[in-house]
């Protein structure tokens, strides 16, 4: 979950005391982490993007309270005209905010807004990032259009001109932007280039704690993202009564800022919440979440205000409802609802099997499903074909296993100075190719060992017959060629003509690929296959 | 100690056999006997190569003679028939004569019946020697070398203990697929296509791809993500790719059981279901992060079920499964569920710590699912609870490759 960093002095200043922080946030889903001085961190829920600044937490509180409750105002006049050309980078919104007071913990605070915004309800600045300039460095006619790769301009934190393609190779926000494809588009007014966005903007622009005036563009590639965006910052920027002017795009100033209407059964409600709450009960809890509510009867008509882009359905309005009347003040109930207790009659088998393993002195062991081909192939002298994982994080973990006698050897070979003898088994997954809607399968398979200066396949045979025996069936032995295994000292095992599992002595070869000092004798079985 | 053994016994009531040979010849004219008349005497080779080697006879063509010696010998007892006596009598005998007896077989030494009995043996217990004997003390305080069991693995042992809680409370057990379609995996539970969780950083994706079997299945998914279709949500407003649901991912939540579990039961009155599995996300591994971990995940479908319900459900698991009276439940976000909650819970020493979210299915899930009745689901970080009563204070431990943890590890009750 996103963490936001908030100073309590701004919090303060937005009209919340210190305990109210602390003991309301988690109930209006902005838990109160840690706090580093006056930097208190916040984990928010991702549904809320509007809590991701100082303004939407304290607005939450405080309506939570009851000491500002209905429908915010948020207000934003008509500004200018923002022409636009054709940029691939096609939704666009701007505004400008007058008069602000940027100084202390506010800056900062507007800083990680816009950031936070790009990054989660952005999606990493591809369906829309955030621009903010000093309004009062830009002269002229502002225009957002397609742009050339060789243009020029003196981007943040640098002191000469660069062109684009220079940014997008050599500035450390460029390189990232390569690699999502963002494409060449910039904002330029009377003097030249502004804004490449989403990459960076001009240092000729830059915004400080000194700066009075701000001009804001959102540009994306998701028409309702970048609208979202600018909505939620409005809306936040709002609280602190600045002065906010849409421009002009096209002919209309956007975004729309009026609530949306959403009607809530009354009835849907407390069958929701198992409650019996009045509609005049909802709609003071609505308020105070900050709905506003135009018609409080069985049929409630709510105001969703514009900064919520969460509410999809009226179940969404229900959450609010649960929340403002307090998750805590609910009497839990439990659901007298009828059941009969099973598990899987694998999970009672991979039981019973490891009952008889166990009996047998074997110690069990618990692996990863996931390894890599080394593991599953190189070491065991075989191929076998398996899952390929598209995006790895590291090389250890690329695929996952389609036997698992490779992951009892790992345990040996991490072993090896540990005394002996060492008898182990895993009972656990595999992922096998298989004709299904994926092309694969889970296999649930059992792999044993045993290892000390003396172990060989009469041992071994010992353990599978017990096994076996204790399991009820009846089977056949085998000579097997296996790559794994010393020739002749390999037997398959067959219950009812078909082959359910294989052991034998490990290949010297093999030994010193996994750096085992001790014969090992071991064996594999499919339990899928012997299952009642 | 010696005894005679049964050859020994006839030999002193009978005498020796060289003495039954040179008794057999003494009397007869000459003091000689034919060989041929002699052979068919008992024991004639052993009597004859003894008489020999105590020169009482010599071979004179094909007679056996007796000799001075030989003469003598009737009349006295030698060494051997005194020490034959003495063994008898009293178990010992002179050391070369004992030599000659052992090695003719004729006593031998006798079982020791120690004054203090060290080892109690199976031969004690049949003679009746033990009577006689005192046991050995032993220092019960010695040290006593280590033995190690075959044991459960502490965690799995762990998972099954919370797989006999779920079945208590009359829940049934269901699986998925560890390669999973992302239909099953996200659209179902209504995580939209451009959803954070299922870029690369949060989901490993899989090579190839799969196919949806059941296409009007997919058609409403499609339909209730692009525009909220019946349910009276305005949908996430974006294309819905069919590609994008058939592609494959490893699971990366166990809600998928619970959606493909629903699916197939939805005509059945009410259901409780669980399911305890791995889910696999990226991440770096460090001491409280896997790529690989266990989640456990509950559902209960009935009609009238409410929030309210869920929250009993979670009080009561709180109690019977992490045995915690307090609870807490904090506002949270699924994008599965709505009303979302978490769920905390006061332990004696670590103090409130959070164990797992839950909420009421979404209506964009169940419509669908063609589910009719309300639906609670819950899932709980079995990690973490592994952690605090495994006394692990590292997750990778909880998947240790020490060999010696594992058979030192007492075995844990929940």
């Amino acid at each position: 979950m996103p963490v936001v960093e908030a100073d309590i002095r701004d919090l303060k200043s937005l009209g919340v005391t210190e305990e109210e922080v602390e003991t309301v946030g988690e109930m209006v889903k902005a838990v109160l982490e840690e706090k580093e001085g006056d930097l208190w961190k916040f984990e928010v829920t991702s549904d809320r993007p509007d809590m991701l600044s100082s303004e939407g937490i304290a607005r939450a509180i405080k309506g939570f309270l009851g000491r500002e409750v209905g429908l915010p105002a948020i207000r934003a006049a008509e500004g200018p005209e923002l022409k636009v050309g054709s940029p691939k980078r096609s939704c666009v919104v701007a505004f400008s905010v007058r008069n602000v007071d940027l100084r202390g913990p506010v800056f900062r605070n507007l800083i990680q807004f816009q950031e936070k915004l790009a990054q989660i309800l952005g999606r990493n600045r591809r369906e829309a990032a955030v621009g903010i300039h000093d309004l009062d460095r830009i002269s002229g006619p502002v225009v957002y259009r397609e742009a050339k790769p060789e243009e020029r301009f003196v981007p943040l934190e640098m002191y000469e001109k660069m062109s684009l393609e220079e940014i997008v190779k050599k500035h450390p926000k460029g390189i990232y932007g390569r690699d999502s494809g963002f494409g060449f588009q910039v904002f330029e007014d009377a003097e030249g280039i502004i804004s490449f966005p989403p990459v960076i903007n001009s240092e000729r622009t830059k915004v400080s704690e000194d700066t009075k005036n701000l001009f804001v563009e959102i540009t994306g590639t998701n028409p309702k993202t970048v609208e979202d965006v600018a909505k939620i910052m409005i809306s936040n920027l709002c609280e602190r009564g600045w002065a906010v002017e849409r421009w002009v795009i096209g002919g209309e100033a956007r975004p729309d800022l009026s609530p949306r209407q959403i009607n809530v059964e009354t009835a849907f409600v407390n069958s929701v919440l198992g409650l019996e709450l009045k509609p005049t009960e909802i709609s003071a809890i609505l308020e105070r979440m900050r709905f506003g509510v135009l018609d409080a009867s069985e049929r409630i008509s709510v105001l969703v205000p514009p900064f919520r882009v969460d509410v999809l359905h009226p179940v969404d309005i229900v959450e609010d409802v649960a929340i403002g009347y307090g998750y805590n003040n609910m009497v839990p109930v439990y659901p007298k609802v009828h059941g009969i207790g099973s598990t899987l009659k694998e999970t009672d088998f991979s039981e019973a099997v490891a009952e008889v393993m166990i009996g047998l002195g074997f110690q069990e062991i618990l692996s990863f499903v996931l390894t890599s081909p080394k593991n599953q192939n190189e070491k065991m002298g075989v191929r076998t074909g398996g899952v390929k994982i598209l995006n790895p994080c590291t090389r250890r973990f690329t695929t996952c296993r389609t036997w698992i006698l490779p992951s009892v050897l790992e345990f040996l070979s991490a072993n090896c100075h540990r005394e002996y003898p060492q008898k182990v088994f895993e009972i656990g997954d595999c992922v096998v190719p298989g004709s299904t809607e994926t092309g694969f399968r889970t296999k649930r398979k059992l792999a044993f060992a045993i290892a000390h200066d003396r172990a060989n396949f009469t041992e071994g045979k010992s353990v599978v017959e017990a096994l076996l025996r204790s399991l009820g069936l009846s089977w056949e032995i085998e000579e097997k060629k296996h790559p794994s295994f010393i020739e002749s000292r390999c037997a398959s095992v067959t219950v009812g003509n078909r082959e359910v599992g294989f052991f034998g002595e490990l290949k010297p070869e093999v030994l010193l690929n996994w750096k085992l000092e001790k014969p090992v004798v071991c064996g594999e079985l499919d339990l899928e296959r012997v299952m009642p | 100690m010696y005894e005679l053994t049964p050859e020994g016994r006839e030999y002193l009531e009978n005498g020796l056999p060289e003495k039954r040979l040179i008794r057999k010849i003494h009397g007869i004219l000459g003091n000689k006997k034919k060989v041929r008349d002699l052979v068919s005497m008992p024991g004639f080779s052993i009597a004859f190569s003894w008489a020999r080697k105590n020169g009482w006879v010599e071979v004179e063509g094909e007679y056996v003679k007796l000799t001075e010696a030989g003469k003598r010998a009737l009349g006295e007892k030698t060494e051997i028939e005194k020490a034959l006596e003495s063994v008898a009598a009293s178990g010992e005998a002179p050391k070369e004569a004992l030599r000659v007896l052992v090695s003719r077989g004729l006593v031998k030494r006798k079982a020791e019946v120690p004054d203090e009995i060290a080892q109690l043996t199976p031969e004690m217990l049949l003679t009746g020697a033990w009577k006689k004997a005192k046991f050995k003390k032993y220092d019960v305080k010695a040290p006593a070398p280590a033995v190690y069991p075959g044991k459960r693995h502490p965690y799995s042992r762990f998972i099954d203990m919370i797989k006999r809680k779920f079945v208590a409370m009359g829940f049934e057990e269901a699986k998925s697929p560890i390669v999973e379609l992302e239909l099953w995996n996200f659209d179902v539970l209504f995580q939209a296509q451009n959803h954070p969780a299922r870029e690369v950083h949060d989901t490993f994706f899989v090579e190839g791809s799969g196919t949806i079997p059941d296409r009007s299945l997919s058609e409403r998914v499609k339909n209730v993500h692009e525009t909220g279709w019946i349910t009276g949500s305005s949908g996430w407003g974006c294309r819905w790719d069919y590609r994008r649901a058939a592609s494959l991912v490893l699971r990366s939540q166990t809600t998928a059981a619970s959606a493909r579990y629903l699916y197939e039961n939805r005509e059945r009155p009410e259901l409780k279901m669980f399911c305890i599995d791995r889910v696999f996300r990226p991440d770096v591994v460090d001491r409280t992060h896997l790529i690989e971990f266990h989640q456990a995940e509950g559902i209960v479908m009935a009609d009238g079920l409410n929030f309210r319900h869920l929250l009993g459900v979670l009080k009561d698991f709180s109690e019977r499964v992490v045995n915690c009276e307090k609870v807490r439940f904090v506002p949270s976000y699924y994008p599965f569920t709505e009303p979302s909650v978490d769920l905390y819970v006061r332990h004696p020493e670590l103090g409130w710590i959070e164990v797992g979210g839950a909420g009421l299915f979404r209506p964009e899930v169940l419509a669908p699912l063609k589910v009719k009745k309300p639906v609670i689901a819950w899932g709980l970080g079995l990690t973490r609870l592994a952690m605090i009563y495994l006394g692990v204070n590292d997750v990778r431990d909880l998947f240790s490759r020490d060999i010696d943890w594992l058979r030192r590890k007492e075995v844990c009750l929940l």
